[in-house]
């Protein structure tokens, strides 16, 4: 195999209480026998990362050629900046158009007229470093518009069920 | 001559052709997968906005501030007319059927302004492609107001008007002139 390309995870037996799914895309950072030592994407929190051992068996090439002065970049990167190490991907608690409420009370939020009781709707099917876009614009009675569409942190809500 | 220096015809669009491209090295454009993993290795010693911001395009009258902040690394590229053949606005009809016409509650309002206006859930096709022309050629002419900023990027206000009625929606830049919608209804330009 060649380890300057991109991987793919075909089997995911053993990684389900991981949260890693198959499919998920990844790029080898070292080799021993029969096991891989791999570090794959989350797609749906973007800036997620789980760095796991995988049997060469249950991963493909994915066909996306990264050139070698590329990853060699990416995995000195990764060894001189101690990238988390953590072998599992978060789960994203919420999807496209969930009703959530804000949880908490912030000023980042309430600048933008948005405070602790809020709802909104999850306007996107991935989060990027944690934050989602929630649209908490409303319409009242009198047709004006008010609050709007901003990011916000998975942790600052939660699901509504209605 | 010298205002029409910078006017072109594009995609039967006339539009002002001084663009740029927001440009923060070593990340690519595309695809997507190695954008993120190059993103991520260098989150540590790189600001997630500017390398967010990486392939962007925009008017360079019209464009976010630049340098973001002390020591940025990004810098602006002039880019050609033919670039901009390839910009693309992008408008989900989910965010009509699965969105928009749900529900008063759902939507918060949103369903009955575009019920007033004479739409229901059987227009979400014809409103995503008009929503799409739309937002294109204004984009294309620099129409758009810079909206927030932060590691999920830069969102662009785009005024829509519809069977009279003009109002803002929210999209998401994205790398090679590309635009997606966000939320199709994000305030009144005029008076309802």
């Amino acid at each position: 195999m060649n380890f300057n390309k991109m991987i793919q995870l075909k089997n995911d037996n053993y990684l389900k209480s991981n949260n890693i799914y198959k499919g998920a895309i990844g790029f080898v950072i070292s080799s021993s026998g029969e096991y891989l030592d791999a570090l794959f994407y989350n797609d749906n929190i973007k800036g997620d990362t789980a760095y796991i051992q995988v049997k060469k068996d249950d991963i493909q090439p994915y066909d996306l050629p990264v050139s070698k002065e590329l990853m060699i970049y990416l995995k000195t990167q990764i060894k001189e900046n101690n990238l988390d190490r953590k072998n599992y991907f978060k789960t994203l608690p919420f999807k496209q158009y969930d009703m959530v409420k804000l949880i908490v009370e912030k000023d980042k939020y309430a600048k933008l007229n948005i405070h602790k009781g809020d709802t909104g709707v999850v306007m996107e099917d991935y989060a990027v470093h944690d934050y989602i876009l929630v649209d908490f614009g409303t319409i009242d009675g009198q047709m004006k518009y008010s609050k709007g569409c901003i990011s916000v942190n998975i942790k600052d809500i939660e699901l509504v069920n209605i | 001559m010298s205002i029409l220096r910078n006017i072109k015809e594009i995609s039967g669009n006339i539009v002002n052709t001084t663009w740029i491209e927001w440009v923060h090295p070593l990340i690519p454009n595309e695809p997507e997968i190695l954008r993120e993993a190059i993103r991520i290795a260098m989150a540590i010693k790189h600001c997630l906005i500017c390398t967010r911001l990486d392939g962007c395009y925009f008017l360079e009258s019209n464009m976010p501030e630049l340098p973001l902040h002390p020591y940025c690394d990004c810098y602006k590229e002039n880019i050609s007319s033919d670039k901009l053949k390839n910009a693309t606005a992008y408008c989900p009809i989910s965010k009509f059927k699965d969105y928009i016409f749900t529900d008063e509650i759902k939507s918060k309002g949103k369903m009955y302004i575009f019920t007033s206006m004479g739409f229901s859930s059987d227009d979400s096709y014809t409103l995503s492609t008009e929503f799409e022309r739309q937002a294109l050629s204004c984009y294309l002419n620099g129409n758009y107001s810079l909206d927030f900023l932060d590691q999920n990027g830069q969102r662009i206000g785009i005024p829509i008007t519809l069977n009279n009625h003009m109002f803002w929606s929210g999209w998401m830049v994205y790398p090679n002139g590309k635009i997606q919608l966000v939320t199709p209804f994000g305030g009144w330009i005029d008076e309802f």
